[in-house]
């Protein structure tokens, strides 16, 4: 089960005016370039089987996502979109244990431009102990993405969390 | 009689000898622009990934002539191919301003002496381990110049490599034990004689040292064939002169030869570095050249990072390595070098010169060998990764997706050590220092290295895969998907008394040191140059370029191209600064090399919450992405003289996204401003600056 919050859309739009050069055969001209940033914040969910991880139980996780999306479009090359995934506020509860679970989630993914994008991306989780990074285990986040193709800002971000 | 060896020309040149090969290349496949590399028949993970080949520690008194402070400019006949006459035995600048400093407060212990020269069979491989640690390779067998046993051996026009040899080179250093690295230069004396592309004048930057700029490997101090340069590498800790003067600090210490010791020195451990390397940075050649071979690298060890994982002095952080020597033990602490190449129908390395976006190889080597595997045992390993490649981006993964400890960015150890299951992008020069722990794996098992990394041309990555994706290769990129195998083949023979601790090294406390100065660079396409035609008394006809990149400083005035003779700025000796750098160009990337200082990022995109996790220590390349901008602050200490910034997209330095910054003390004890060398094969002369920016000082 996964729920969405629309947090934040920021958009500005840049331009960078085309200074030329001509004084050589490859010189190439400094493009008109617009960017927009988008930020979500999610609250998602999801599970992480003992089957799968290795742990002796299964582990519950949930806590925000926040994703930022910048959409950079160049005239000479199109759109493409930077995708900033930061999930370091979702923590983990192991279901015999009541162990606390951590992680490292930050990613920056390099993703083509369009209406919509689907994004499964892996982190590494641990026991919130001291050297608990030593053992630790993968998790799978799963992003849907939805943008407007107009401002290229982020419409839409569903987001849940499991195991490879 | 001086020659003009204008780059344009040069380029020219070369353009002109690889014509037939071009016209060759109408296919223009993904992602090279040439035919596609011929397999030969070979197969993935079918040879072993051979270990560095580690370069001999010498004494000094072995080098002849002995090195000396100021350039030796004893003369030589110079061959009539590259003008005739006389010149001197060493290329370096010579006089006051080039002279080695601090050569007699730092003179130097070792002595590494190598060659440039074209390919030929390694006969001396040393990879410093057994080689039940090296997946059995004999190292007394001759070491043929391959990227695997079914292609042809690459000829000497082919491959320019240290020593003329494969396996790539490793040079092994410490603290308070300074490297007299001396490089002869054995080229060919025609540069038409190159295999289509790359130049036989060089200079090598140690990336990224501290230590004067004689030693930085400048892009217009380069040297010709039968020359030599002697380069200083002192391997002191930053601050040396401000900080733990009296050597009292603990952790601020070197290993001593043997047993357990080690020894204080002077300046901020918190500035202690780890890994290095070396590569060409010639003027509007360094793609070519760097892509031909020449670049090695370089492990750098401190009480901190001793390479010792057995020492418990509460120093020594006891990082993967090994026991049995004092330091530097290299048994489970393995170099990577990543980069893709291309090869011709005859199997002869390839490269376009035509393409300024940048330039992709269609093949993955790892160490100059095609698609290995590494034999590991079943216990923690520190991988040493770096992006030697001219254009690509890579992003690892393990194939099972487990996780990796990455503790180190570029050549300096992380504040904390950060688990990682899908590395970030690594830029071209980036490095980054993992731990993998094998003993989860069972004995007989594998397991691969992943690139989840996209890229069909040499502008920017495509997109980054699932791992599942990954997994299933792309049939735009054959660099995608697996391209090393490890092979869990025992038990470690020894336990594995290997830690990754928090911390690793926290930043150095800049707080309390005022900003001088903010400065602003913003890199991207319409370069224009301004200091052609040449002006009189000039030099700009060999100093300048003139490309499609270019750098734009502080807002003001045209995107420039790269000129060596100009000076974009010139921070204060002692000073702390902020630079933020900008990604002019749109949807392009550009990593960012800055030479000689490290820097802390501050915020990207002007968020401080912005900058991950493993982008929180000292890094020397910065990843703008597209539309992006990254803040940094610098000090400038300890040494003075010209540096350099450019994109590390080498295809874009050469063409010409490049700037010179030089340290300025108001005139003493250096210049201001530092005079250009020009250099010619009778020797080097220098001329003022062809320009000076108006905010530089």
């Amino acid at each position: 089960m996964s729920t969405h919050r629309r947090h934040s859309t920021t958009l500005f739009v840049s331009l960078f005016g085309g200074a030329l050069a001509a004084l050589f055969v490859a010189a190439r001209p400094a493009y008109a370039q617009t960017s927009a940033v988008s930020s979500f914040t999610i609250q998602v969910s999801g599970t992480a089987s003992a089957v799968k991880t290795g742990l002796p139980e299964t582990v519950t996780f949930s806590g925000p996502v926040v994703v930022t999306a910048t959409v950079v479009t160049d005239p000479a090359l199109g759109p493409i979109a930077v995708v900033s995934v930061d999930g370091r506020g979702v923590t983990g509860t192991g279901n015999k244990t009541k162990t606390t679970y951590i992680n490292s989630c930050q990613a920056n993914l390099t993703r083509p431009f369009g209406p919509t994008d689907q994004i499964q991306t892996t982190f590494a989780f641990f026991q919130n102990t001291t050297g608990g990074y030593m053992n630790s285990k993968t998790g799978l986040l799963t992003l849907g993405l939805t943008y407007d193709t107009t401002t290229m800002a982020l419409t839409n971000v569903t987001a849940s969390v499991g195991t490879l | 009689m001086h020659l003009s060896w204008k780059p344009l020309n040069a380029v020219l040149v070369v353009a002109a000898g690889f014509c037939a090969f071009a016209l060759d290349a109408v296919a223009d496949s993904v992602p090279t622009g040439l035919p596609p590399s011929p397999t030969f028949g070979i197969t993935k993970f079918s040879q072993p990934m051979p270990r560095f080949d580690v370069l001999p520690r010498n004494a000094v008194s072995t080098l002849v002539p002995a090195p000396t402070a100021q350039a030796n400019t004893t003369q030589q006949p110079v061959d009539p191919a590259l003008g005739g006459g006389t010149g001197p035995i060493e290329g370096r600048p010579p006089g006051d301003i080039w002279a080695h400093q601090e050569f007699t407060r730092f003179p130097p212990q070792i002595a590494v002496d190598v060659t440039m020269e074209g390919a030929k069979v390694n006969n001396t491989y040393n990879p410093g381990v057994p080689s039940s640690l090296n997946s059995n390779i004999n190292p007394a067998l001759p070491f043929p110049p391959r990227f695997h046993p079914q292609l042809p051996d690459q000829g000497p026009l082919a491959l320019w490599t240290f020593n003329g040899t494969l396996p790539p080179k490793l040079v092994i250093g410490r603290y308070a034990q300074p490297i007299l690295f001396r490089e002869h230069n054995k080229l060919p004396v025609d540069k038409n004689q190159n295999g289509g592309f790359g130049l036989h004048s060089i200079s090598t930057h140690e990336h990224n040292g501290h230590h004067g700029a004689e030693n930085d490997g400048f892009t217009g101090a380069y040297f010709f064939p039968n020359q030599f340069y002697d380069y200083h590498w002192p391997i002191v800790l930053a601050g040396w002169r401000s900080i733990n003067t009296g050597a009292t600090d603990p952790k601020a210490a070197t290993p001593t030869d043997t047993g357990t010791g080690k020894t204080n020195v002077a300046g901020d451990w918190h500035e202690t570095m780890s890994t290095h390397w070396f590569h060409d940075h010639m003027f509007s050649f360094t793609s070519q050249n760097v892509y031909k071979g020449m670049a090695g690298m370089f492990n750098i060890y401190s009480a901190l990072d001793r390479g010792n994982e057995a020492i418990n002095d509460t120093v020594n952080l006891r990082l993967p390595s090994g026991t049995a020597k004092s330091f530097a033990n290299l048994d489970y602490d393995v170099n990577i070098l990543l980069a893709d190449k291309a090869w011709d129908a005859q199997g002869q390395l390839a490269f376009n010169i035509f393409d300024f976006d940048g330039f992709l190889g269609d093949r993955m080597t790892v160490n100059l060998v095609d698609n290995p595997f590494f034999e590991v045992e079943a216990r923690r390993y520190r991988f040493r990764i770096l992006n030697a490649a001219v254009s690509r981006f890579f992003k690892l993964a393990l194939s099972d997706g487990s996780p990796m400890i990455q503790i180190a960015n570029d050549g300096n150890l992380l504040p904390h050590p950060v688990p990682l299951t899908e590395l970030d992008e690594l830029g071209i020069a980036e490095r980054y220092d993992v731990v993998i722990d094998f003993s989860r794996y069972a004995v007989g098992s594998k397991v691969y290295w992943v690139n989840l990394t996209q890229q069909t041309n040499g502008k920017r990555p495509d997109k980054d895969l699932s791992l599942a994706e990954a997994l299933q290769g792309s049939g735009n990129d054959p660099v995608v998907g697996k391209f090393l195998e490890f092979r869990i083949v025992r038990q470690p023979a020894v336990a594995d008394q290997s830690q990754v601790p928090d911390p690793l090294i926290p930043n150095p406390d800049l707080s309390a040191v005022p900003v001088a100065r903010t400065r602003t660079f913003e890199f991207g396409s319409g370069g224009s140059q301004t200091t052609l035609p040449a002006a009189p008394g000039s030099r700009s006809e060999v100093t300048a370029f003139v490309g499609p990149w270019g750098i734009k400083t502080d807002n003001q005035g045209p995107m420039l191209d790269a000129d060596y003779g100009r000076i974009t700025a010139g921070p204060g000796y002692g000073t702390r600064e902020v630079w933020t750098l900008k990604n002019g160009g749109g949807g392009w990337d550009h990593p960012i090399h800055i030479h000689f200082e490290e820097g802390q990022i501050l915020d990207r995109n002007g968020d401080p919450n912005a900058v991950p996790a493993w982008e929180k220590g000292r890094k020397d390349v910065y990843r703008l992405r597209p539309g992006g901008s990254v803040t940094i602050t610098m000090q400038f200490r300890d040494f003075g003289g010209m540096f350099m910034e450019h994109c590390h997209n080498t295809v874009h330095e050469d063409n010409a996204m490049l700037m010179r910054w030089e340290i300025d003390n108001n005139g003493a004890p250096f210049l201001r401003p530092l005079p250009t060398p020009i250099a010619t094969p009778q020797g080097v002369t220098f001329v003022p600056p062809d320009d000076i920016l108006p905010t530089a000082f």
